[in-house]
């Protein structure tokens, strides 16, 4: 497990990582390092330089501004987990993510920015992310690019950041409101085999707001747009909800199908675990 | 001099002399050494399952910048021997497997050249720019189409890939099957699995040419044979071949072996005068170290109307993979033994074929064998049960061999050393109030809960070996050395990885001596400081290389009695060795101590008559038979109806493994050995598509169980000594693994049997389930 040769740089500050990525050639980004070292040393991406984060501290936070949440890129799943300012409220499908996410070691190290910059179609932070309506925010040479969520995810390991940009923050409204997470792993990677996020916001029994995402089921995560609108403005019940649920499976496109579930299972565990997630979050 | 006494340490639970240093990380795998000039040796190895290979062409590799050498099969000729197989078996077929390739490639991994650099990265570097010429071939996947007329064939000059035809009759089972009552037809399916030992295979050669001695690092559990073997292969003296095991960290079978990488490191070096060393990467270990199981049977059993059985027909089919390794055709073998498991079975017909497919070769591992055989019967006690609507216990209960029957011959000719399979029934159902589990089932079932409880009664095959059942002895060798400072070293042919034999031993000599744990060193894998013995496979650690420590533990106290005597001026036969203590029979103020007899046997100055000087023994110890530890599981399963999703709520296990040493490594041993049972049950599966390429070739994709699968183990012990060792201890190492996967496997066809469920391959996924339960479109 040797990585081809490369050049490696850890530049102190945000500027000088930004301007090595503009240098030309096949420039990598190493933050957690969880998804692109096995990449490296698997010999399937052979990039000519890697820029490591490492010494770039300022991009690690969790803090509330402005009635938003403001997470820095290089918040770590543990860290994710232990912030009492996502823990609670619509942000607990965050937190609860970021917890099924790998093992111990894999959250001590790895990044929301690396996750959803890697794009992963079965990682969890992305349905997350979609789920809380997160704004993106990317930055280059340039300045800022403030990306919504929704416009994000272009398919497998690919999303709307350019080569020069990078993730610096993740920013979500402090809405009223719920949030949970559902999974079910594929048992060998710990990755989804079906992820299902969900925000709710109710108006006492009346559901004001539902935004439901997937993740695992196809090459990119989604969110379930004829399921929201389904919901929304209904009043809240069981029955409502296990009914729009059951129906959910049939908007997903191409779902995947490999050695460790069907399509067909895939999407009938879309709908189930949908339900749980919304379930819980209007809880 | 003053007397000690010191407390029982047999049968203690002390904590694992050797964990300090493993935990610490203070301890040396074979990877952690380096030698001055040291090479790195990586191997190119082949896309293709199956394909000819039309050229070599080293000329890009070898100019490459701190290559040293590059080699292929060519170069190898007439100096390095093929892979060998051990085994006794008739009419197999012995195609030749070289350690490079020449003419073919016969599975994805197969190994075609050797590129030899300065550091790893430059020689992983240059085995890219290797260019090897493939002509690909129709790969053979499947194992029933290997054996049909017309099917491509692994090995051209074969003429069949089927590699032999084992066939066992005992009694009339046409007969048995015409008069019984009920006649079931069954079709089990061990599927294919990969050993993840923590520590991947790596090997480092070092010859001396001044002596011309060979030393080869291995992670072995069989450092003598492969010395042997590397000595055969290379065209050595036996005494020039020094191998050292050093830290091993765990094997499965998946080490018990002897791998092209240890005669081409051996060979390599030697040619090029600096020391090699290959350690393979966890990719590598997947394609390239030997997997373990992948058989498929069909079974035809006849019971009569109360569910005894009457007689057993069974079709086996063993993939063997592309080539046969040390003891690929043997294991399947030992699932023909053990097929009667704990029952009464008077007719029994087997026949069995090992196949050649492209696919990695399959060998030993964590039961060899045996879980085949206990899956089969265990599954079989449940279809009687099913079909006769009686309760499994019962089933088992009707069958078993009674207690009063020890020693046992079986149908397959094994004597069951000593059992009480009965017992061991109750104490399970006992302490798990199986009558209530079952009422509990029943109010669950009323709410719509799925739920399930599985047993499964083993017996399984250890302690191996008698000489006579192996090819290449089954024996085992002890030198004990009683010295100067009173410190005891052990110097054991078996070679421990992972089992606490360097605990267990060491208890044992502070009982039968009289001295501290901590005064106890434990030599074991270096065949030139421990020049005899076996090595550890087959949950033989205790049983033959514990028993053989126990023949030399007898010598030394014989011995120290003499030199008591002579000192005390008393008679041999009144001397009492007790604690670290020889007095005088009836006068016990009359004693030496142990320090007092080691200073007699050194000084020399005043010997016993006819007494040597010293205080050494070595014995070999030839185990009359095996031993058959068994005992009882019972789990209880939990599946959410909507996902399929199986959780073990519950794992009990009643096991006897005879006298029991420590009992903490015990239940460690069970502990994981259940946790790879489950595994089977629940989660591994080595998956190959139509041209042989395996998708589950990584972490990512092939499922080990990990902390959070498994649930906690509620284990009770029973003990009856086996009457085979002096020690009278049968051995644990597999147990777990042999009991625990139709254990879990019965559990989730129980907890389905209300949807017409009676069987379900596995692993057990979700997604099978949840489609057992008739969910989904029928495949």
């Amino acid at each position: 497990m040797l990585p081809a040769e490369f050049d490696y740089a850890a530049p102190e500050s945000l500027d000088e990582a930004l301007a090595l990525l503009t240098g030309g050639g096949n420039v990598r980004i190493l933050a957690g390092g969880q998804s692109l070292l096995p990449t490296l040393k698997l010999r399937l991406d052979r990039p000519d330089l890697v820029v490591d984060l490492r010494k770039i501290s300022e991009l690690s936070y969790v803090r509330e501004e402005n009635g938003e949440i403001a997470i820095g890129a290089l918040t770590t799943y543990a860290d994710l987990v232990a912030s009492d300012l996502i823990g609670s409220g619509v942000g607990r499908c965050l937190a609860e993510a970021a917890a099924s996410v790998g093992d111990l070691q894999v959250r001590n190290l790895g990044t929301i920015g690396g996750s959803l910059s890697h794009a992963d179609p079965a990682a969890d932070i992305p349905a997350a992310a979609l789920a809380l309506d997160c704004a993106l925010v990317a930055r280059s040479e340039e300045g800022d690019r403030t990306i919504a969520v929704d416009d994000f995810f272009h398919g497998l390991w690919t999303t709307a950041l350019l080569p020069s940009e990078m993730l610096r923050e993740i920013r979500f409204r402090k809405a009223n409101g719920g949030g949970a997470y559902e999974k079910l792993r594929q048992a060998a990677s710990g990755f989804a085999l079906v992820g299902a996020a969900a925000v709710m916001q109710m108006d006492g029994d009346t559901i004001a707001g539902a935004r439901v995402a997937l993740t695992g089921v196809a090459s990119s995560p989604f969110r379930l747009h004829a399921l929201e609108e389904r919901l929304s403005g209904e009043s809240f019940g069981e029955e409502l909800v296990r009914e729009v649920c059951d129906e959910a499976g049939e908007a997903i496109e191409n779902p995947l199908s490999d050695v460790h579930a069907s399509a067909e299972y895939r999407v009938a565990m879309a709908g189930v675990t949908a339900r749980r997630a919304i379930l819980r979050a209007a809880g | 001099m003053m007397a000690t006494t010191v407390p029982k340490q047999i049968g203690a639970r002390i904590r694992r002399k050797e964990d300090p240093r493993l935990i610490t990380g203070s301890s040396t795998y074979t990877d952690d050494i380096k030698l001055p000039g040291m090479l790195s040796m990586v191997l190119v190895r082949s896309p293709h399952a199956h394909a000819r290979i039309t050229e070599i062409d080293v000329s890009e590799a070898e100019g490459m910048d701190g290559v040293v050498a590059v080699t292929t099969g060519a170069d190898l000729e007439g100096s390095v021997a093929g892979l060998p197989v051990a085994h006794k078996l008739e009419d197999l077929k012995e195609p030749p497997h070289r350690a490079l390739s020449i003419d073919k490639v016969r599975y994805v991994g197969d190994a075609v050249a050797a590129v030899v650099a300065v550091d790893p990265s430059r020689a992983r570097d240059a085995a890219e720019r290797v260019h090897v010429g493939y002509e690909s071939l129709e790969a053979v996947v499947d194992i029933e189409a290997a054996t049909e007329d017309g099917s491509p064939l692994v090995h051209d000059e074969e003429g069949s890939n089927i590699a032999y035809e084992f066939p066992f009759l005992a009694g009339d089972v046409d007969a048995a099957l015409l008069n019984a009552d009920v006649v079931l037809r069954l079709r089990l399916m061990n599927q294919r699995q990969i050993p993840v030992a923590l520590e991947p295979r790596s090997v480092i050669a070092q010859f001396d040419r001044g002596f011309g001695k060979m030393t080869l690092w291995s992670t072995t559990q069989i450092p003598h044979l492969l010395r042997t073997q590397l000595a055969i292969g290379l065209g050595l003296p036996e005494h020039s071949v020094r191998v050292i095991a050093p830290e091993v960290g765990g094997g499965f079978g998946s080490k018990l072996n002897v791998y092209a990488e240890e005669f081409l490191a051996a060979h390599l070096a030697k040619t090029l005068g600096r020391p090699v060393k290959w350690t393979a990467d966890r990719s590598e270990g997947f394609l390239a170290t030997t997997h373990g199981r992948d058989q498929l049977n069909e079974v035809e059993v006849g019971v009569d109307g109360e569910g005894h059985l009457l007689g057993m027909r069974v079709r086996m089919l063993q993939d063997l993979g592309a080539y046969h390794q040390l003891l690929t055709p043997v294991v399947p073998t030992l699932t023909v033994l053990m097929l009667p498991g704990c029952y009464r079975l008077p007719n029994l017909e087997v026949h069995l074929s090992g196949v050649f497919t492209n696919k990695t070769p399959t060998d030993a591992y964590r039961g060899a064998g045996r879980p085949e055989a206990t899956f089969l019967i265990e599954r079989v006690m449940d279809h009687i049960a099913a079909e006769l609507d009686l309760d499994p216990a019962e089933v088992r209960r009707r069958n078993f061999i009674a207690a009063d029957d020890f020693p046992a011959t079986t149908a397959t000719e094994l004597v069951y050393d000593s059992g009480d399979y009965e017992t061991a029934l109750d104490r399970l159902l006992e302490v798990t109030d199986y009558a209530g589990l079952r009422r509990e089932q029943e109010e669950r079932r009323a709410r719509g809960e799925v739920m399930g409880i599985g047993l499964s009664t083993y017996v399984e095959i250890c302690g191996i070996g008698p000489s006579a059942a192996l090819p290449a002895g089954g024996w085992e060798a002890c030198t004990v050395e009683v010295r100067r400072t009173g410190a005891v070293v052990v110097k054991t042919g078996i070679s421990p990885h992972g089992q606490g034999q360097e605990t267990t031993f060491a208890q044992i000599v502070a009982d039968r001596l009289g001295v501290p744990v901590d005064a106890v060193e434990i030599a074991h894998g270096d065949t030139d400081y421990v020049p005899e013995g076996i090595g550890t496979f087959g949950s033989r650690g205790l049983a033959v290389g514990g028993a053989a420590l126990s023949l030399a533990l007898d010598s030394i106290r014989a011995k120290a009695k003499k030199f008591a005597a002579h000192l005390l001026e008393a008679h041999e036969e009144d001397i009492e060795y007790e604690g670290n203590r020889l007095e005088i029979k009836g006068a016990p103020d009359r004693f030496v101590a142990l320090e007092d007899v080691i200073g007699a046997a050194y000084l020399a100055t005043d010997l016993p008559e006819g007494v040597e000087p010293g205080l050494a023994a070595t014995h070999f110890f030839e185990p009359p038979n095996f031993t058959f530890p068994f005992g009882a599981h019972l789990c209880v399963v939990d599946i959410d109806p909507e996902t399929g999703e199986p959780t073990l709520r519950r794992y009990v296990g009643v096991d006897d493994c005879g006298n029991v040493i420590n009992p903490m490594i015990v239940d460690g041993q069970l502990h994981g050995g259940i946790a790879q049972g489950i595994a089977q049950a629940l989660f591994e599966e080595a998956v190959y598509d139509r041209n042989g390429q395996l998708v589950t070739g990584s972490l990512m994709d092939y499922a080990l169980p990990k902390a959070s699968y498994l649930p906690n183990y509620e284990l009770h012990r029973m003990t009856t000594p086996t009457p085979v060792n002096p020690l009278g201890a049968k051995g644990i190492g597999e147990a777990g693994t042999i009991g625990s996967t139709p254990c879990v496997i019965n559990a989730i066809v129980d907890a389905l049997s209300p949807y017409g469920v009676r069987d379900l391959e596995m692993p057990a996924r979700p997604e099978k389930i949840w489609r057992a339960m008739g969910s989904g479109a029928s495949e």
